[in-house]
């Protein structure tokens, strides 16, 4: 009995001591591994890896998942015979895998932050262009609600890229660009035909400041897209007023009630003060002139303006200074600049209304 | 005499043995994994994630769905153990903890969402105030042959920031306050622009005239 007694008790120590070292060799999970991954796929998400590379994130979640799955089918056999190779192997898989997502997303997020920011600043640039040389045209309805579309779609585009939203940004900055290269090309091309009259307009100026210059006296020239009264003494340019015009100025003077502001070479027929007009100080000038009249008969033949009259009463005068173009096809001046021109000036004095002095690629670079 | 005693030593001995064994069998049958605290955590996050936290608390949500892999991974590290070694409290512990915090992040996400809302509801008002000074303005501005057609031009861009504010409503609407602030804040810029625009033009008439 005690000998059986003392075999059992070194049994029992044996198996004890074979469990204990077995189970103190045996391989332990690759618990912090998995811990880390995890937190490096979270640190992805959390970056929006999963919406600048969501296959790689994808991936990762299913190697993870994977792994998981690998550890408790491990830890369900005997620990002796537990082998969490394939464990570290999809642990390890999924963090690469994170990490090439956070890489991606670092550098497609930073490429997409540059080029938006390019993109904003091209838009932004088409926005102020067309504010500084087209926003005060007369141009159609359609073209005025693209650009301020396009302004509205900027705006919203400028406050999603402010707080990162990047990826909302590119839709709205698209149409914006879409809008203001619309509204841009219409209002190009609106003046492209306009401006083929330059030449006349340019030899009319020369021939207008040689006058002055030949006669030592005053002349008037009124730069129609600069709205600029310009004023020469003896060749010289002296003054620079700015000009107010009828709301419809680009194109010469057709008919009564058009709205427009001729186009030509005239001279002050009168100076007009007090009663004799309602505008503070008024220099009437000789329109129509010869070439005003021939031009009217020929359009009322081919039948392409309205048997309307052409119009007459066109002056320089005061009233003006109101930000917009308001005339029924005058030219407004302030009251101020009306006196100081009234100094020089006097009935004959040259006044020659043309469209612009400068070619439209030096007014807008295109 | 002394043969005896080692006899009972002896049994003594394997009485314990077998006392101990059948304790440990004892408390392995109490061991299990907390299964139920696992669906139920689970179950917290999904619910807590349909309340937008992971957009709204962003960090939060995180930090939850942290302390759940902490959890599961706890469990996992217990039941690597020998049968008669593993306690799972921690692990029951942390998945309760992720219970008590996902109601904190639901909360706090809510409460984010709602101050998101709000500002997004405010600008709207504001902005919608300042659409009904700028039509103040054009009722009150230069009628006849000056500036008509300036006027027209305004009424039409108010028309189009009208059209704008009316799909911050949508937005707001369908839960969506950020890109609603975006666009609210565009239509605010665009609105005082015309404001500006219009008391300048009602400005420039009052002074041009002596």
């Amino acid at each position: 009995m005690k000998k059986t007694l003392l075999i059992l008790v070194v049994l029992l120590f044996f198996t004890v001591s074979t469990f204990a070292t077995l189970y103190y060799f045996s391989p332990k999970p690759p618990l912090s591994s998995l811990e880390q991954c995890h937190r490096t796929i979270a640190d992805a998400i959390e970056q929006e890896a999963d919406k600048y590379a969501p296959e790689l994130i994808k991936e990762a979640e299913i190697y993870y998942e994977g792994a998981r799955e690998a550890l408790t089918k491990e830890n369900e056999k005997a620990f002796f015979l537990r082998n969490y190779k394939t464990v570290i192997h999809l642990v390890e898989t999924a963090g690469s895998k994170a990490s090439e997502a956070t890489k991606k997303m670092a550098e497609d997020k930073a490429n997409l932050s540059r080029s938006l920011l390019e993109k904003l600043e091209i838009v932004n640039h088409k926005i102020e262009h067309f504010e500084e040389n087209y926003a005060n045209l007369p141009l159609n309805k359609a073209a005025r609600k693209d650009f301020t579309n396009a302004k509205l779609k900027y705006l919203e585009s400028k406050k999603a890229y402010e707080r990162n939203a990047f990826l909302l940004v590119s839709n709205n900055l698209d149409e914006a660009n879409r809008l203001i290269s619309k509204s841009v090309d219409a209002a190009h091309s609106h003046l492209s035909s306009y401006f083929e009259d330059l030449p006349k307009w340019k030899r009319w100026h020369q021939e207008t400041v040689d006058w002055s210059r030949q006669n030592s006296a005053a002349a008037v020239v009124v730069d129609k897209f600069a709205h600029t009264c310009i004023v020469y003494q003896s060749g010289k340019e002296t003054k620079r007023f700015v000009a107010e015009l009828g709301p419809n100025w680009i194109g010469t003077k057709q008919f009564r009630g058009d709205k427009a502001t001729p186009e030509g070479k005239y001279h002050i027929t009168k100076k007009k003060s007090g009663k004799q007009t309602i505008y503070y100080k008024a220099l009437l000038i000789n329109y129509p002139n010869d070439e005003d009249k021939a031009r009217y008969s020929k359009n009322l033949k081919n039948g392409s303006i309205p048997r309307k009259g052409i119009g007459n009463l066109i002056e320089i005068h005061g009233d003006g200074g109101k930000g917009i173009n308001w005339t029924d096809g005058c030219v407004a001046l302030t009251n101020n600049d009306i006196d100081k021109l009234w100094q020089f000036v006097g009935p004959g004095t040259p006044v020659t209304i043309v469209g612009s002095l400068r070619s439209l690629h030096e007014i807008n670079g295109r | 005499m002394y043969h005896l005693t080692f006899i009972n030593t002896m049994k003594n001995f394997v009485k314990t043995v077998f006392a101990f064994a059948i304790a440990g069998v004892l408390f392995t049958s109490c061991a299990k994994a907390p299964e139920v605290e696992i669906t139920n955590a689970k179950a917290a996050i999904e619910a807590t994630k349909a309340t937008e936290a992971d957009r709204y608390v962003p960090a939060e949500f995180k930090a939850l769905q942290d302390s759940l892999n902490v959890a599961l991974l706890e469990v996992e590290n217990q039941n690597a153990k020998f049968a008669l070694f593993r306690s799972y409290k921690k692990a029951a512990a942390t998945l309760n903890n992720v219970m008590t915090l996902s109601e904190q992040v639901k909360s706090n996400a809510a409460t984010r969402k709602e101050e998101v809302k709000a500002e997004a509801q405010q600008s709207l008002a504001e902005v919608t105030t300042l659409v009904t000074e700028v039509k103040e303005l054009l009722a009150k501005a230069p009628k006849g042959k000056e500036g008509r057609e300036a006027l027209e031009a305004i009424q039409g861009d108010v028309v189009l920031v009208e059209s704008f504010l009316a799909e911050v409503s949508t937005l707001i609407n369908n839960g969506d306050y950020l890109t609603a602030n975006d666009k609210v804040k565009a239509a605010g810029e665009k609105a005082n622009s015309l404001k500006a625009e219009l008391e300048e033009a009602i400005a420039k008439k009052k002074g041009g005239r002596k």
